[in-house]
């Protein structure tokens, strides 16, 4: 469906995309991760017809983009701030896309009350944004987005300006939604929990090009670099190679390491520990922690079996 | 916030001492004969209605000119759009004697355009809007330049074209701002004097003009009086309005503003054009009409070696500077005490909304012995320039963020450090920009001038207002040349203060 | 602290200021003007200090006048004339004098304690160059102004805010009687007689010679005269002339008086024949395009260009203290409302 065709943008000697290309498919939902400021909302705008391109190509069904303004697009891009209107009250906030598309009034709002509904908001159609709460208002942004049945939703970190808790909630909620919907979904976020939770695919973007693209299981088995790895939430990252958590393990047998430095959690431990010039860390948790606790002491020696066989190495 | 109320009592006092008591007197003399009855008058019906008409319509005309200037300047970055903003602060610190004259070097008698104006009331529309045009592209300026990005955006992805976008998200975001700047137009407006005097004629004076012929010729206290209040009340409101959406727009804002880009495509192009040429045609004009028949004056310039020229110059820069001390001291203490006071905000109107010529004659009736003191007078210059030093620094003052006074105080500030190394600086440029419109008010002013001073005393502008009433066309062309002075003083004055806050915030932007 | 400072600081600045010696209050019109040199001869001679307060129009000074009486805001007075004499002596403003002549006479006599000190003609005065341009002859008689080919060419100024335009009220009320004289304006009105705020107006912006549409103004019979001595040029005729119809020739006799509650009495009596000393009476046709009342001051010489009218209809100041007022108010029904 959307295809971003080497795109290129700079941006004061910066890249913030170079020679990017990137896919979404019918009712996929993309996760764009990345850090702060490498360029994510940016690529996003540009998709949505808001920011220009320095080069490349974006189509949509086979349609180049360049010509298309935004409000041609029947894309919708939700974002961090929510961006309600705050002149419009709850109900003419999500019927403002209807009424755009040139649906009469009364309908647009039959429809808008129906999706209001689905979000669990029935009932708070007069009321004015700024009385709302900010899990309320993203609720209202999502079924302001929704309710036009836009061929592709982008959402530019929608729920980092959201506490913890909310975000959880919202993130499976969200997710669900758009899929039952079937739209194509492009999503930007740091976040990578965001990521994993909600996308059927994840594209890794550093320094304005894609690193890597992949499922979160596919990531997970293969991350492409040590970069990849530890953005993605490796904590054993060489050079040359990364290995998952769960080919640690303590045993009394296995050769020795020393303890570096000892961590304690609310749910268990962190370790650093060192063997063979190799630095490992190693989460326990509290019950996994519980036999070895008399002899973990920073200084001390511990087995330490390494499974050679998970090591993930890079191309 | 208690203890900086008590500084109240120091504007206060001016203004019930200079406006208040000077008026009341005047009512006082006039109560035999105030009635209501003066409102069944066809003729001052007329006047009433006529300058409520032309306030409203500098507003509408303000509004159908000014929206598209402020939305370029607002969205479109091009090269000059820093001068062009410089430009249209102009206006605002030209006196009323230039203005008029100016407009009237346009379409008034062997006018550069040709055109007569004389006579219709669109000569005093044009002069209003010169003033008031640039009030509400300053203002609706900013209010389309701190409306979110993110709302905008989210309304193009939802199907709205620019167009759509500009009624529906930005015109409705921008207001407030929009319509702070209207209450000021209207109430500039509503109780203009100075241009309406010179530029309305006999049949399109506005109703202060009336009060002022009541009083000063006729000696009518009562119809003066009654016409004086129904201003002040209407006036009053305007200014109530003002106050209170000033405390909305001191609200911070939160989200990232769209950036200005270079325009694209001939429609933007053409409207930065068209934005451009209205600057140029209402707020450019008259002062480039006024130098250009200054230059081809030739042997007045010969004006400027009468050393009455220069006691006068000399006389405008020592008053000019009185009035500006005055006005800072009563301004910070004004500023200090009204901060999110609307009502305090509101009394700093009050030496536009009361009428110049009750005042004046209310004066002569309270304070004989000082009828022509410099005490007088320069309290006069300092009640009609101070609000404008307290009202830029009130609404800086206002947007400094609660915290940053926090953190001070925590950091071990006294108030008065406080005040000193944290709020002052802050609203330094606000300060300074209050200074330029104080200085230029001390500069052009004209009314009270003529009412208290003396001739020892004379400033630019009574000697211009003086030539201009002798015959002779040397007489009209050195007040011409007299004018051009006036203008680049006033130049001078806004320069000196205003590019300095320029470069000093470029280079903290830096 | 240092608001409270700089507040000590600045009343005690305004208090030295306000601590004046005491001096000679003159209040006068904003167009009297007499030369430097003289005023400061006058100061150094007598050892008074002057202190002109200028309060605009004659009309308006003398409201200030009336409405201060109480404590008044001068010592003495320059600029009432006939038409406000008897104003003046009603609301009981002037103080009466006994001022000395110094041997020479005065031609002109104001009533109520006022002592003349120069006098004009308020009249019509016309531009030569629109006239000749336009192929029209003059007019012959104020009948004539309210004929068709006279239609929009004459500019006067409002009665109710000028004294000129009071003047001309006058003298046409004295010429043809008061209902012929409202019937004369009516037509005036009705072919389209432009009427402005003040003289400065009228003579600057509405006159054809200075650039407006109207080729005739209602002015004084010295504007030839000032318009040869102001001219950029030098010129050997003056651009305009004047048009001393009858009907609308008013003679105007400016005076000075002592104010009632005024202070320095003896003082005020020496400006007031400072006023009328030669090289004052000499000075004043020049700074104030007036005729000067004492006999034997010579003209002049650009006088010249100036006839002085020979005839004038100017009512006595007795009849305008009893009508004048009326006479405008019933002006501005016919004329404006």
């Amino acid at each position: 469906m959307l295809e971003v065709d080497k795109v290129s943008k700079r941006y004061e000697r910066q890249w913030l995309a170079h020679e990017l290309s990137l896919t979404v498919g019918a009712g996929e939902i993309v996760a764009l991760l990345g850090p702060s400021g490498c360029g994510k909302s940016t690529l996003l705008k540009m998709i949505a017809g808001l920011e220009p391109l320095d080069a490349g190509a974006i189509r949509f069904a086979g349609v180049d983009l360049a010509r298309v303004p935004p409000e041609a697009r029947h894309f919708a891009l939700m974002f961090q701030d929510f961006a309600l209107f705050p002149h419009l009250n709850v109900l003419d906030n999500v019927c403002f896309g209807l009424v755009e598309r040139r649906m009469p009034k009364p309908a647009a709002r039959e429809a808008a009350r129906a999706i209001l509904a689905t979000v669990g908001l029935a009932g708070y159609d007069t009321r004015a944004v700024g009385t709302l709460s900010g899990g309320e208002a993203q609720r209202v942004a999502l079924a302001r987005a929704l309710v036009t049945s836009p061929r592709l939703l982008l959402l530019d970190e929608p729920f980092s300006s959201l506490d913890a808790h909310l975000r959880l909630t919202l993130q499976a909620e969200f997710g669900q939604r758009i899929r039952a919907q079937g739209i194509s979904a492009l999503l930007v976020t740091h976040d990578r929990q965001e990521a994993f939770a909600m996308a059927d695919r994840i594209a890794l973007l550093h320094q304005g090009r894609i690193r890597q693209c992949d499922t979160p299981a596919g990531l997970l088995a293969a991350p492409a670099d040590a970069w990849v790895a530890r953005f993605i939430g490796f904590d054993n990252v060489c050079e040359r190679w990364a290995l998952p958590e769960t080919a640690l393990r303590l045993s009394a047998s296995a050769p020795a390491a020393r303890v570096e430095t000892m961590t304690p959690l609310a749910e268990g431990m962190r370790l650093q520990l060192s063997q063979d010039g190799q630095t490992y860390i190693l989460h326990l948790s509290a019950r996994e922690a519980s036999p070895w606790r008399a002899q973990l002491a920073p200084g001390a020696s511990v087995g330490l079996a390494v499974d050679s066989t998970a090591f993930i190495d890079f191309v | 916030m208690r203890s900086t109320r008590v500084l109240a009592l120091l504007p206060l006092a001016l203004l019930l001492s200079l406006a208040g008591a000077p008026l009341a007197r005047l009512m006082a003399e006039g109560a035999g004969t105030l009635s209501p009855a003066f409102l069944f008058d066809p003729y001052y019906r007329w006047r009433l209605l006529w300058s409520f008409t032309q306030a409203l319509a500098t507003c509408a005309l303000a509004l159908l000119f000014g929206l598209p200037i402020a939305w370029a300047l607002a969205r479109f970055d091009f090269p000059g759009r820093r001068w062009l903003m410089r430009l249209m602060m102009l206006p605002f610190v030209m006196p009323t004697l230039v203005a008029a004259m100016g407009v009237l070097a346009l379409f008034g008698p062997e006018g550069v355009t040709g055109v007569m104006g004389q006579d219709t009331p669109w000569l005093l529309l044009y002069g209003n809007l010169f003033y008031n045009l640039p009030l509400l592209v300053r203002s609706a300026q900013e209010g389309f330049a701190r409306l979110p990005a993110s709302r905008i955006m989210a309304a193009r992805t939802l199907g709205a074209s620019p167009w759509r976008v500009f009624w529906r998200i930005e015109l409705p975001g921008a207001l407030p701002w929009v319509c702070s700047a209207l209450c000021l137009v209207f109430l500039y407006c509503f109780s203009g004097f100075g241009l309406a005097l010179i530029l309305g004629g006999q049949r399109y004076a506005t109703v202060e003009v009336e009060i002022y012929t009541l009083v000063a010729y006729e000696l009518n206290l009562g119809d003066a009086s009654a016409l004086a209040l129904t201003v002040l009340a209407i006036t009053g409101l305007a200014a109530l309005g003002y106050a209170w959406l000033e405390r909305i727009l001191a609200r911070p804002l939160r989200g990232m503003a769209l950036p200005r880009s270079a325009p694209t495509g001939w429609r933007q192009y053409a409207l930065l054009a068209l934005a451009m040429g209205l600057t140029a045609m209402l707020a450019l004009a008259p002062l480039a009409a006024i130098a250009w028949r200054a230059l081809w004056a030739g042997a007045a310039w010969q004006a400027l070696a009468d050393p009455e020229v220069w006691g006068a110059l000399a006389n405008t820069a020592r008053f000019t500077a009185l009035a500006l001390a005055g006005a800072c001291v009563f301004g910070l203490a004004h500023a200090f005490a009204m901060r999110r006071s609307v009502l305090l905000g509101t009394l700093a109107f009050l030496p536009y909304a009361l009428s110049p010529i009750c005042v004046a004659f209310g004066l002569l009736l309270l304070y004989p012995g000082l009828s022509a003191s410099l005490v007088l007078l320069i309290g006069a210059y300092t009640l009609l320039a101070y609000p404008f030093i307290a009202r830029g620094l009130a609404a800086s003052l206002d947007a400094v963020p609660a915290h940053l006074p926090q953190a001070a105080r925590t950091l071990g500030a006294s108030p008065w450090r406080l005040t000193w190394r944290l709020l002052l600086p802050l609203a330094a440029p606000a300060l300074r920009r209050g200074m330029a419109f104080a200085a230029a008010t001390a500069l052009g002013e004209f009314a009270v001038t003529l009412f208290l001073s003396r001739p020892e005393w004379m400033t630019l502008t009574t000697l211009i207002y003086q030539r201009l009433g002798r015959p002779g066309a040397m007489n009209q062309d050195s007040a011409l040349v007299l004018s051009c002075l006036l203008m680049l003083l006033a130049m001078l004055a806004f320069v000196l203060i205003e590019w300095q806050r320029e470069e000093a915030r470029d280079a903290g932007g830096r | 602290m240092k608001f409270r400072r700089l507040c000590l600081a600045l009343s005690l600045f305004g208090v030295a200021l306000g601590a004046q010696a005491d001096s000679l209050r003159v209040i006068t019109h904003s167009s009297f003007e007499v030369s430097k040199p003289l005023l400061a001869d006058f100061e150094k001679q007598t050892g008074i200090q002057v202190e002109l307060i200028k309060a605009g129009d004659a009309g308006e000074m003398l409201n200030k006048l009336i409405l201060t009486r109480a404590n008044p805001i001068a010592d003495v007075v320059f600029g009432l004339d006939n038409s406000l004499a008897g104003k003046a002596e009603e609301a009981g403003v002037i103080a009466p004098s006994t001022l000395k002549s110094d041997g020479r006479k005065a031609r002109y006599s104001l009533p109520g304690g006022l002592v003349s000190t120069d006098y004009g003609y308020v009249t019509l005065v016309y531009d030569k160059a629109w006239f000749a341009k336009h192929n029209l002859p003059l007019p012959k008689s104020l009948a004539d102004l309210t004929l068709p080919a006279y239609r929009d060419l004459l500019v006067v100024e409002n009665p109710a805010t000028s004294s000129p335009g009071q003047a001309f009220l006058f003298s046409t009320i004295h010429a043809m009687g008061e209902e012929r004289a409202f019937a004369f304006w009516r037509k005036l009105r009705g072919n389209g007689v432009k009427v402005v705020k003040d003289w400065g107006i009228a003579y600057n912006t509405d006159f054809s010679h200075n650039g407006g549409g109207r080729p005739i103004v209602l002015s004084y019979a010295t504007d030839p005269a000032a318009e040869v001595a102001f001219s950029k040029v030098k010129i050997t005729e003056s651009p305009v002339g004047t048009l001393p119809l009858p009907g609308a020739v008013y003679q105007q006799i400016e005076g000075a008086g002592l104010i009632q509650g005024g202070h320095e009495r003896a003082a005020a009596e020496k400006f007031i024949a400072f006023l009328r000393s030669k090289p004052v009476q000499q000075d004043l046709q020049t700074q104030m395009w007036m005729y000067p009342v004492m006999q034997g001051t010579p003209l002049a010489p650009v006088f010249s260009f100036a006839k002085e009218p020979a005839a004038h209809q100017t009512p006595s100041a007795q009849e305008i203290r009893a009508k004048g007022q009326d006479w405008v108010k019933r002006w501005t029904q016919v004329v404006l409302k």
